[in-house]
C-alpha cells in the first residue's frame, strides 16, 4: 500500500518539475511508464467520480455557499484591481497587483455557518477531468515565456500568472494534455464569464479559488497535505531558480500564505476536503509521514518556519498531537525497530523555538506526579531514551538470545557485535538530537535540566536493594541517558581537563540537586547543613554554568545507571550458578531416575530449569550488550577521569604532598559518597569483566592519582569498602596475573605520576591495616579478600627495584608499619588454621564417601545435610587456602630482606609459634588427616607450603632472637619435627641443595639454642601471682597500669594486644600505647624478687649460673 | 606462652567449677578441649546436654578460641556444622575473657537467641513469626540429639 502511494506522489512531483536540468530526468521517463501501467484510466475515472461525490457531501455539511463565495471574491478582485491601477499609475511597477494581507481569504472561504444550503453551482455539474494522456511529452511551454506575454485562450492571462497556476499548483484552466495536471473545469467556466475575454490578472482571491477548487477534487495518489507541501516546494524552487523572467514576489508571497493557510485548515478541519488523509489518518498526524521522511516529498524547515509565521490560529492543536504520537508510539519501538525516523521527527520539530515552547509546556513533558518508570515511558524526552537491548520490552533478548543457555560463544559474540553497532548509532543520533534541542533556547535548556533532574530523583530507588522494578526506569533507559550525557560533556572535556575549574562544587552540595538522602564522603548530613547555614560552604554561583549543570547531572545519572546494573549482573551470575547446580544435581542422578516412574517429573523439572536459565542468561547478555559497548566504556572512562581530576582538586586544592592533612576541606567532606563510588565501581567492573583493552589508549594517570590520593589519606573517605574497591581496581591492572588481563604497558602507564609512585607502597600497607575494621556485619571475614588484592599488588611491586626500595623505606620507621606486620601475622595464623581444620573435615568426609553404603541409614534430609556441610567445608578450605598461600608468600619475600620488623618483641613469639604449629601439622603425626584427594582443587600444595615456611625459618633464623623465640614456644616446638621436615625436603627434592644446607645449619642453631634456653627456664621456680601477667601468666618484666581498669599488666602483652585492638581488654575502654602508666612499684618488687632469686641460685650453684650467662 | 595461660585456665576450672558447664582437654593435647553446656532452665533446651569442641589457636588469648557445637542444636545463631554466631568469638573477643566466661555467654545465647543477626535465616524467621513452633522444634531436637 505504502509503496504505491510513494510512487504516486513521486510522479506528481516529477510531472510538475519543469527544470530540464534535473538530474533524474532519465528515471522520470521510466517512472512515467510505470505509472501509466499502474493505473488505467477507467479506474481513475471511477475514483474521481467517487471523490467528487464525497466532496459534494462534505461541502453540504460545511454549508458552503459557493455562489456567495464567488461574489465575495469578485468584490475583492475588483477592489484589488483598482488598487493595482492606482499603484501602476504611481510607479511603473510590476504588472501584477499586490493585494494586501488585510483580509485573509480564510474568512471568505470559511464563511460562518449560515444557513443557505443553496443551489449547487456550476462547478458541481461539471466533472473535473484529469488529463493523464499517455502521448508524447509536450515541449515545455515555459521555455518561451516572457514577462508580459499574454496567453491567448479562453481566459487570457499573463504567461507568468499561468506559470504560477500551472507549474506551481499543477492545475489548468483550459483542457490540456499536459500530464498529471488537473483541469479545473468549473472554475475555468466561472473565470471565463468573469473576465469576459479581457485579460485576467491573477490575484490572491483567484489563487484562493484555484486552491479551494483543486483541493475539492480528489486526485488519486495525491492527498491534500501532500499536494500543499509539493506546491510549497515547487514555489520555493522556482523562486530560487533563474527562469529568465520575473515572477511577482508579492503574488508568490500570497500564494505561500494561502498554501500554509490551507495546510493549517486541512489539518484542523479534516473533513473539509476529499482525499485528506494518509497512512497516519487524517488531521495533524499526517505531518508525521513527512517528519519521519516516509514520503518522497520533503517537508522543509522553511515550510515549517513559514507555517509557524503565517498561520495565525492556535498552533497547539496542530503540534500537540505530534508529540502525543511520539510519546505513545515511541515506547512500542524496540532497538531493532524503526527508531531513527522517530528521532528525525522529533529533531525536525523541536528545532523551532515555537514548537519547542509548545512541547516543554505540555502536561506530559515533566509532570510532578510521574514516578521513575513513567518518566521513561510517558514523557516526551523519556520515550526517546527507551530503545535499548536492556529495555524492559525484552525484544532484543528474545530476538538474539532465545536459547541463551545453549548459545555458543561465537553466536553470542556475533549478536553483541550487531546489537552494539545499532546501539552506538542510536546513542549518537540521540546525542545529536539532544544537542539540537538544547541549542534552540535557554528555555529548552532549563526544561531539559529540570526533566533530567527529576528523572534522576524519581529513579533513586534503582540504587536500593529492594525496589519495585515497575516503579523505576529500565536499565536501558538510564544507560542511554548516561551515554548521551557523557557525550554532552565531551564538549567541555579537553585532553588536559583544563575546565575542571569551571565546575562549581557548591552547586551539588547546595544547589538544585536533592542529595539529602545521600551519604557524604566524610561528614554527617547535620554537619553539612550547619556548614551551609553558617556559610562555611558558600552558596553556588547563580545561575550555574552549563558545564556545572551537565557535570553533576552526568555524575548522578551514572550513579543510578551503572552501579545498579553492576549489582544486577552480579545477582544474575549468582542465580545462574544456582540454576546450574540444581540442573547438575538432577542430571547426576539421572541413572537412578531414568527408568523410574518419576522420570517424566524429573524431565519436566529439567526443562523448567533450562527455560529459566535461558531467560536469565538472555537478560544478562542483553545488559552486557549495552553496558560493555566499547565506545560507551571509553567515553564514560574519559568523563570519569575528568571527574577524578576534579575531585583531587577539591580534596587537595593546593597540591600538597600525600598523605593529605586533616581535616579535609569541607567541600570535599560534604560531597556525596557516590562521586567516588561510581568512579571506583565503573573501573572495577570494567576490569573484573576483562575489558582492560578498552582502556588501553586512555591515559589513566588521573585515575591513579585520584585512587592514591584517597588511599593515602584514609580519613578523607569514611567508607572502607570504597577503599577496598580501589585496591581491587589497582590489582586488576597487574600484569601477568593469571586471572586478569593487565599488561605491563598499561600498568606502567598507570604508575606514571611521581606522586603515585612515591605513595603506592605506603598506601597499600596503610590500607592493609585500615581494613581490619570495616564496621560491616561481616567484617571479620571480608577483610581477608580485600587484603588478598593488596597482597597481589605488593607481590608484583616487590619484583620492581624502585618499589622494593619503597618497602625498605617504609620499614625504616619501625612503629609506622608495625600494625601492618601484625595484621599479616594475624591473618596467616587464622587462615592457615582454618584451612587445615577444614581440610581435615574434607578428608574425613572423603573417607566416609568411599563406602558406597555411607548413606544407607540416613534419611534424605540427613543425607542432604551431610553433603551440604561437605560442600561448605570444601569451599572454606579452598578460599582460606588461597588467601593463606598469598599471606605466607608475602611473609616470605618480606623476610628475605626486611628482618627487623619481624623481630619486634610484640611479634616475634607469634611468628615462631605459628610457624612451629604449622610445620607440626604438615609433617607431624596428624599429617595424614590432611591428605585429601585432589589437593589442587582446594589450592592445597603441601610441598610448596613447606618450602615457603622453611624458607621463612631460614630467613628469620639469621637473627638469634628468632632462634630463641622458636625454641621458647611451649606448644609445638620439637626439634624432631624439624628433622622430619628436613628429610621430606630432601626426599621430595623440594629445595635446592644449597637451601637444604641452609636449613640444616638452621636446625643445628636451633639445637644449640634449645639447650641454652632449657637452662634458663628451670631456675625461677614458683612465681608469686602478683608478678604474673594477667593475660599470659608469665613473669612480668615491665609492668604498666591500664588507666581505665587499673589492671597491672606486662607492657609487652598490652602492646601486642593494642596492635590489633585499641581497647583495654578488661574494660573495653579506648586505649592507646601512650596512655599506659608505668608501674614503678611493681617493677621494683619484681626486680627485688628476681635479685633475691638470683642470689639464692648463686649460692646454691654458682657454677650453673656462670654457665647460663655464657 | 599460650600454654601457661591455658594451664592456668584449666587450674581455675578445677578449683572453681562453673555451674551448668564443664570443660577440659581432649586427651593429651592441651590445645584441644571438649566442653559441655546444660540446656538453660526455662528454655526449650532444658534438660539437654550439649557438647562443644574448643580449639586454641597459636595466638590465644590474643585471638579468640574456636568453639563449635558437636551436638545438633535448633537455634537461629547456630548452624548445621555447629558454628556459633557470637560476637565475642569474633571481633568482640577480649584477651581478658576465659573459657568459662565464653561458655556462660553461649549458654545465655541459648536462652536468648538473636534472630536479627542470624546464621540460619529459616530458623530466625520461625523464631520471629511462630514462636510456639520454634519452641516445639527446639525441644524436639533437644530430645532427639541432646539426651
Amino acid at each position: 500500500m505504502k509503496k504505491m502511494f510513494l510512487k504516486f506522489t513521486g510522479k506528481e512531483g516529477d510531472g510538475g518539475d519543469p527544470n530540464p536540468d534535473k538530474n533524474d530526468n532519465s528515471t522520470t521517463d521510466e517512472d512515467m511508464k510505470d505509472a501509466d501501467q499502474d493505473h488505467p484510466t477507467k479506474d481513475e475515472e471511477k475514483e474521481a467520480k467517487k471523490a467528487e461525490e464525497a466532496r459534494l457531501k462534505r461541502l453540504e455539511r460545511f454549508n458552503i455557499a459557493e455562489s456567495e463565495m464567488v461574489k465575495l471574491q469578485e468584490a475583492e478582485l475588483e477592489r484589488q484591481k483598482q488598487a493595482a491601477a492606482a499603484s501602476a499609475a504611481l510607479k511603473a511597477s510590476p504588472p501584477i497587483t499586490s493585494p494586501t494581507k488585510s483580509s485573509p481569504p480564510l474568512t471568505s472561504s470559511k464563511p460562518p455557518t449560515t444557513t443557505t444550503t443553496t443551489t449547487t453551482t456550476t462547478t458541481t455539474t461539471n466533472k473535473p477531468t484529469i488529463t493523464t494522456t499517455t502521448t508524447t511529452k509536450p515541449t515545455d511551454p515555459l521555455n518561451t515565456v516572457t514577462q508580459n506575454k499574454i496567453r491567448n485562450c479562453d481566459i487570457p492571462m499573463l504567461e507568468t500568472d499561468y506559470f504560477i497556476i500551472e507549474r506551481i499548483f499543477l492545475v489548468y484552466l483550459t483542457p490540456t494534455n499536459y500530464p498529471k495536471c488537473v483541469y479545473l473545469d468549473s472554475l475555468s467556466q466561472e473565470l471565463k464569464q468573469e473576465s469576459g475575454g479581457k485579460t485576467l490578472q491573477l490575484s490572491r482571491p483567484i489563487l484562493d479559488r484555484v486552491i479551494v477548487e483543486r483541493l475539492g477534487i480528489a486526485v488519486p495518489g495525491t492527498n491534500v497535505v501532500d499536494y500543499l507541501i509539493c506546491c510549497f516546494n515547487r514555489l520555493k524552487d522556482f523562486k530560487r531558480k533563474k527562469l529568465g523572467f520575473t515572477l511577482d514576489n508579492q503574488l508568490l508571497e500570497e500564494a505561500t500564505d494561502l498554501i500554509l493557510l490551507y495546510f493549517g485548515i486541512s489539518l484542523t478541519v479534516p473533513d473539509m476536503f476529499p482525499s485528506n488523509f494518509n497512512t497516519y489518518g487524517s488531521g495533524p498526524l499526517q505531518i508525521m509521514a513527512y517528519l519521519k521522511q516516509e514520503e518522497a516529498e520533503q517537508i522543509t524547515d522553511e515550510f515549517i518556519q513559514q507555517f509557524i509565521d503565517h498561520y495565525s490560529d492556535d498552533k497547539v492543536p496542530i503540534f500537540e498531537p505530534l508529540f502525543k504520537y511520539l510519546v505513545t508510539q515511541m515506547p512500542k519501538v524496540s532497538l531493532i525497530g524503526e527508531v531513527i525516523p522517530f528521532y528525525r521527527a522529533f529533531s525536525k520539530l523541536v528545532q523551532f523555538k515555537h514548537i519547542s515552547d509548545i512541547a516543554i509546556k505540555l502536561p506530559y513533558f515533566n509532570p510532578a506526579e510521574f514516578n521513575g518508570n513513567q518518566m521513561e515511558n510517558s514523557t516526551i524526552l523519556g520515550t526517546l531514551f527507551m530503545p535499548s537491548s536492556a529495555s524492559d520490552d525484552r525484544v532484543v533478548s528474545q530476538q538474539y538470545f532465545q536459547s541463551a543457555s545453549t548459545l555458543p560463544p561465537i553466536k553470542v559474540n556475533d549478536a553483541f557485535i550487531s546489537i552494539r553497532s545499532v546501539q552506538k548509532n542510536i546513542e549518537a543520533t540521540l546525542h545529536e538530537l539532544l544537542r539540537g534541542f538544547l541549542k534552540v533556547s535557554n528555555e529548552n535548556k532549563q526544561a531539559f535540566l529540570q526533566w533530567v533532574t527529576s528523572a534522576i530523583e524519581k529513579n533513586l530507588g534503582r540504587t536500593k536493594m529492594n525496589v519495585d522494578r515497575a516503579t523505576v526506569a529500565s536499565d536501558g533507559f538510564i544507560l542511554n541517558l548516561s551515554s548521551v550525557m557523557v557525550m554532552l560533556c565531551e564538549s567541555f572535556i579537553d585532553p588536559s581537563f583544563s575546565k575542571i575549574s569551571m565546575v562549581d562544587c557548591n552547586f551539588l552540595i547546595n544547589g538544585r540537586h536533592n542529595i539529602s538522602q545521600d551519604t557524604r564522603l566524610c561528614a554527617t548530613s547535620e554537619e553539612v547543613s550547619n556548614w551551609i547555614q553558617d556559610k562555611s560552604i558558600k552558596p553556588p554561583v547563580v545561575p550555574a554554568t552549563f558545564v556545572t549543570e551537565c557535570f553533576f547531572i552526568t555524575l548522578r545519572v551514572l550513579h543510578i545507571g551503572i552501579s545498579p546494573c553492576i549489582s544486577k549482573i552480579k545477582n544474575i551470575e549468582y542465580h545462574l550458578r544456582d540454576l546450574e547446580s540444581a540442573k547438575k544435581t538432577i542430571l547426576d542422578s539421572k541413572i537412578k531416575w531414568i527408568n523410574s516412574p518419576q522420570a517424566r517429573l524429573f524431565e519436566s523439572q529439567l526443562e523448567l530449569l533450562t527455560k529459566k536459565e535461558d531467560m536469565i542468561k538472555g537478560s544478562l547478555y542483553a545488559l552486557d550488550a549495552q553496558l560493555f559497548e566499547l565506545t560507551f566504556i571509553q567515553k564514560t572512562s574519559n568523563f570519569l577521569l575528568f571527574a577524578s581530576t576534579w575531585m583531587v582538586k577539591v580534596a587537595n586544592p593546593k597540591g600538597l604532598q600525600l598523605p593529605l592533612p586533616m581535616p579535609p576541606p569541607l567541600e570535599f567532606a560534604a560531597l556525596p559518597e557516590f562521586c567516588v563510588e561510581d568512579i571506583v565501581d565503573f573501573f572495577n567492573v570494567i576490569i573484573t569483566h576483562g575489558f582492560q583493552q578498552a582502556l588501553e589508549n586512555i591515559p589513566l594517570e588521573p585515575l591513579m592519582k585520584f585512587l592514591i590520593t584517597i588511599l593515602s589519606s584514609p580519613d578523607y573517605v569514611k567508607n572502607p569498602y570504597l577503599k577496598a574497591k580501589i585496591v581491587e581496581i589497582i590489582s586488576g591492572f597487574i600484569p601477568r596475573n593469571e586471572r586478569r588481563m593487565g599488561s605491563e604497558r598499561t600498568f606502567s602507564l598507570l604508575l606514571e605520576g611521581e606522586q603515585v609512585r612515591d605513595n603506592l607502597v605506603e598506601a597499600l600497607m596503610r590500607f592493609y591495616v585500615y581494613i581490619e575494621f570495616t564496621g560491616g556485619h561481616n567484617q571479620f571475614f571480608e577483610k581477608f579478600s580485600y587484603r588478598y588484592h593488596s597482597a597481589t599488588i605488593m607481590k608484583y611491586l616487590w619484583t620492581i627495584p624502585f618499589y622494593r626500595q619503597k618497602f625498605h623505606d617504609a620499614c625504616k620507621d619501625a612503629d609506622k608499619f608495625l600494625k601492618f606486620y601484625n595484621m599479616l601475622i594475624n591473618d596467616s595464623i587464622y587462615l592457615l588454621d582454618e584451612s587445615l581444620a577444614k581440610l581435615a573435615e574434607v578428608k574425613a568426609n572423603q573417607l566416609l564417601f568411599e563406602n558406597p553404603n555411607w548413606d544407607k541409614d540416613l534419611t534424605p534430609e540427613q543425607r542432604k545435610e551431610k553433603l551440604d556441610s561437605h560442600n561448605r567445608f570444601e569451599s572454606i578450605a579452598k578460599s582460606s587456602l588461597s588467601l593463606a598461600n598469598e599471606n605466607i608468600n608475602t611473609m616470605l619475600y618480606l623476610s628475605s630482606e626486611l628482618l627487623e620488623p619481624f623481630m619486634r618483641p610484640e611479634l616475634i613469639d607469634r611468628i615462631s609459634a605459628m610457624l612451629n604449629y604449622f610445620i607440626s601439622q604438615l609433617v607431624g603425626p596428624k599429617c595424614t588427616d590432611l591428605k585429601v584427594k585432589d589437593p589442587e582443587k582446594y589450592n592445597f600444595d603441601p610441598k610448596k607450603l613447606l618450602d615457603d615456611i622453611t624458607s621463612i625459618y631460614i630467613n628469620l633464623g639469621a637473627d638469634q632472637r628468632f632462634l630463641q623465640s622458636v625454641v621458647r614456644d611451649g606448644r609445638s616446638f620439637k626439634l624432631t619435627t624439624f628433622q622430619t621436615v628436613e628429610k621430606i625436603l630432601a626426599r621430595e627434592r623440594i629445595k635446592s641443595d644449597q637451601d637444604l644446607e641452609k636449613f640444616d645449619k638452621f636446625i643445628n642453631l636451633l639445637a644449640k639454642t634449645e639447650k641454652e634456653e632449657q637452662q634458663t627456664e628451670e631456675e625461677l621456680g614458683e612465681i608469686p601471682d602478683e608478678f604474673l601477667d594477667p593475660i599470659i601468666f608469665s613473669l612480668m618484666t615491665d609492668p604498666v597500669i591500664l588507666p581505665a581498669s587499673k589492671t597491672v599488666i606486662d607492657r609487652q602483652t598490652i602492646l601486642r594486644h593494642l596492635l590489633s585492638d585499641s581497647t583495654d581488654p578488661f574494660s573495653r575502654a579506648h586505649l592507646t600505647p601512650d596512655m599506659l602508666i608505668d608501674d614503678h612499684e611493681t617493677k621494683k618488687k619484681i626486680d627485688d624478687w628476681l635479685a633475691s632469686k638470683k642470689e639464692k641460685i648463686n649460692r646454691r650453684s654458682s657454677v650453673f649460673f656462670i654457665k647460663m650467662c655464657v | 606462652m599460650a600454654l601457661k595461660r591455658i594451664s592456668k585456665e584449666l587450674q581455675d576450672i578445677a578449683r572453681d567449677p562453673p555451674s551448668s558447664c564443664s570443660a577440659g582437654p581432649n586427651g593429651e593435647d592441651l590445645f584441644h578441649w571438649t566442653a559441655t553446656i546444660m540446656g538453660p532452665k526455662d528454655s526449650p533446651y532444658e534438660g539437654g546436654v550439649f557438647f562443644l569442641n574448643i580449639h586454641f589457636p597459636t595466638d590465644y588469648p590474643f585471638k579468640p578460641p574456636k568453639i563449635s557445637f558437636t551436638t545438633k542444636v535448633y537455634h537461629p545463631n547456630i548452624n548445621a556444622s555447629g558454628s556459633i554466631c557470637l560476637d565475642i568469638l569474633k571481633e568482640q573477643w577480649s584477651p581478658a575473657l576465659t573459657i568459662p566466661k565464653v561458655l556462660l555467654s553461649i549458654s545465655a545465647l541459648l536462652s536468648d537467641p538473636n534472630p536479627d543477626d542470624p546464621l540460619v535465616p529459616e530458623i530466625a524467621n520461625m523464631f520471629k513469626s511462630n514462636r510456639a513452633q520454634f519452641d516445639a522444634n527446639a525441644k524436639e531436637w533437644t530430645r532427639k540429639y541432646a539426651h
